[in-house]
């Protein structure tokens, strides 16, 4: 019995002192990863619409906070959104949304973001957090295939082909072997083409 | 001695090619060389670190719960090296992601602290920690190199292969690792047999 208190008061102590050490580096590194991930995203929305200065947070799944009724709505009805950006130029105009989607893909979800003007042409479209397989799915991290939305008209479907997409033709095609993550991909910028049409 | 003790885990006793120690991250990180690299040496901040506190606390450990202590300090730094690399290495971490929490199970660190530092003076436990981070961090960038020339058409991400060239992807897959390591493994054991003969 003794020795089963005094081996307990050993490990309970390292743990103590484990413990801390790691309160100590959780609080020396908590704002800079803080700063770090928010200044990602913001770098990301850059990406999607270069032309914005600013970028106003209409909605925002993760954190459930909402700037409109609107935007709650649109959040609470359609699952696959995760947040809405209101694109802003130097005058605080409004210009734009940026929509990010998270369909399924091959190998879990995929955050897709994607940036609107007010006539509903992408700007752009950036693929984030993802687990597709490397050198298959994983090319749809590439800027070839992202520059593919580019232009491209929210006034109907886009929809995904296996062979080459004719000039004006509001279509994607497809990566090689990898068909299940360019459509997931695609029915996320179609989906927020469907929140964008609400936006309006 | 004391030159032993660093450069044994360099070649003699290499973790991955002599005592096929911490398979899992090898066989998952090594997809690229930068990738293989950058796992050896956060693999290697947590052995040495983890070999120096064991070794200094080995008089008052009770050898009755070495293991959980062993546990309790190598999760300790592998959370701090954790921490640090999201707060000033976002990139690298973006990469490795899901595998750096990992390293706590990576039976090549809790073998060292059992089978050297435990025993050992902090120096030479040191030594030893910095001698096998050494030959796990050159076996893994060997291996991403390999898996990432036939994969990507590439070496720590510059293109050496014409741009023809079409990747074989099943090297960058898991089952790559495994091709990759077992003609490793016995390009290795080929040499030893002639050094013996």
């Amino acid at each position: 019995m003794k020795e089963i208190i005094k081996l307990g008061l050993v490990l309970l102590s390292i743990c103590v002192i484990a413990a801390l050490a790691l309160g100590f580096t959780n609080e020396g590194t908590k704002d800079k990863i803080d700063f770090n991930i928010k200044e990602a995203n913001r770098l990301a929305r850059i990406e999607v619409f270069p032309q914005a200065t600013d970028f106003l947070m209409l909605a925002e799944r993760k954190s459930s906070t909402f700037e409109n009724d609107a935007a709650k709505d649109l959040i609470e009805s359609y699952p696959l959104i995760s947040d809405i950006y209101e694109a802003q130029n130097e005058q605080g105009e409004k210009i734009g949304y940026i929509i990010t989607t998270r369909p399924e893909g091959y190998g879990g979800g995929i955050d897709v973001i994607v940036g609107f003007t007010l006539e509903g042409q992408i700007t752009g479209m950036r693929v984030g957090d993802h687990q597709e397989t490397p050198g298959l799915g994983a090319k749809a991290t590439g800027e070839d295939f992202y520059s593919q939305y580019e232009n491209l008209l929210a006034n109907g479907q886009i929809s995904v082909k296996k062979d080459t997409v004719a000039e004006g033709e509001n279509a994607v095609q497809a990566i090689t072997s990898a068909t299940i993550t360019t459509v997931a991909v695609t029915d996320g910028v179609n989906l927020s083409q469907v929140v964008l049409e609400a936006l309006k | 001695m004391k030159m032993k003790t660093l450069t044994n885990g360099i070649f003699k006793e290499n973790p991955i090619f002599v005592q096929l120690l911490g398979m899992c991250p090898t066989l998952a990180v090594t997809t690229s060389a930068t990738n293989g690299f950058a796992m050896g040496a956060a693999t290697t901040a947590v052995l040495v670190a983890a070999n120096l506190v064991i070794s200094l606390m080995r008089k008052i450990i009770p050898n009755k719960i070495r293991i959980p202590i062993f546990i309790v300090v190598i999760a300790t730094f592998v959370t701090m090296v954790g921490l640090f690399l999201k707060a000033y290495l976002p990139a690298l971490d973006k990469s490795l992601g899901l595998f750096i929490p990992l390293i706590v199970v990576n039976c090549l660190i809790l073998a060292r602290a059992e089978a050297f530092a435990f025993k050992n003076k902090p120096l030479a436990s040191v030594l030893d920690g910095v001698g096998m981070g050494l030959g796990f961090t050159f076996a893994l960038t060997i291996l991403g190199i390999v898996r990432e020339i036939p994969g990507e058409g590439s070496v720590f991400g510059f293109r050496i292969l014409p741009e023809a060239f079409e990747p074989a992807v099943i090297m960058i897959l898991p089952a790559g690792a495994f091709l990759a390591l077992g003609l490793l493994l016995a390009g290795n054991n080929v040499i030893n047999a002639r050094k013996h003969k």
